[in-house]
């Protein structure tokens, strides 16, 4: 037990020599989705059901949002961050009853669920993007 | 309240959302948006009953996820990595931050539910 080994220990930990595990990626990720859906995606939300009580607000965001424009990419693109919240969300709580916890598995269902948003968000600019 | 019960509730409270947004979000994906569709499909009991339930979920969900963020980065420890004496302002930050979220969760509740039920 000398001191040289003490000293060794990485004590300056920099984040971005770090590299991620995918499930440790997802994990981060999971988190600030979360926030971004706290505090963006949810009074976007209260706000566009605000704006389409009448017909005529219904109307002017409803052709707001089928054009390209930058408030219709941002309204899509908090709805994107808050649908992989819930995409990997529901990794987790698959994981909490115990179904993929295996290193393999996890490996698996991590890709799966960025393969599948990425298609989602593939989807939703083909669909609204032009 | 104890760990484990803040655990499940925060489960519990994700699959409560979960169902919401699969069922609003099939509405849109299923119906075609027009302002008559949406317009009965958002004044009906069933909507405004569950969107109230709901939106104390999401806050109930949110707060747990906000809090353990919190607790986890906004820590002497946490934030001295980034520069020691950023570190010493850890505790003041996080109730700042606390402070933010909580108020914000407030606003969000008590909007929502005038809208819905008085406006």
């Amino acid at each position: 037990m000398s001191q040289k080994t003490i000293i060794a220990r990485p004590v300056n930990i920099n984040l971005f020599k770090i590299r991620l595990p995918i499930s440790a990626l997802i994990s981060i990720t999971h988190r600030i989705s979360g926030m971004y859906a706290f505090f963006v995606t949810l009074p976007l939300s209260i706000f566009l059901f605000r704006n389409t009580s009448s017909e005529l607000s219904f109307s002017n965001v409803n052709t707001l949002l089928k054009n390209n424009n930058i408030l219709s990419t941002f309204v899509y693109f908090s709805f994107l961050v808050f649908l992989y919240h819930i995409m990997t969300g529901f990794r987790h709580l698959l994981m909490d009853i115990h179904i993929g916890e295996n290193l393999k598995a996890a490996n698996a269902s991590a890709y799966a669920v960025i393969g599948l948003w990425l298609l989602a968000s593939l989807f939703t600019f083909l669909r609204f993007g032009s | 309240m104890s760990g484990s019960t803040i655990w499940y509730v925060q489960r519990l409270s994700a699959l409560v959302n979960l169902i919401y947004v699969f069922w609003v979000g099939g509405f849109f994906i299923l119906n075609e948006i027009t302002f008559e569709n949406w317009s009965f499909f958002s004044s009906t009991f069933l909507f405004k009953a569950s969107t109230s339930l709901v939106i104390i979920s999401i806050i109930i969900h949110s707060s747990i996820g906000l809090w353990t963020v919190g607790t986890d980065y906004l820590t002497p420890r946490t934030l001295g990595f980034v520069s020691g004496n950023f570190g010493n302002y850890a505790d003041l930050l996080r109730l700042m931050y606390q402070l933010l979220f909580i108020t914000l969760s407030l606003t969000f509740t008590l909007t929502t539910l005038y809208m819905i039920w008085w406006l």
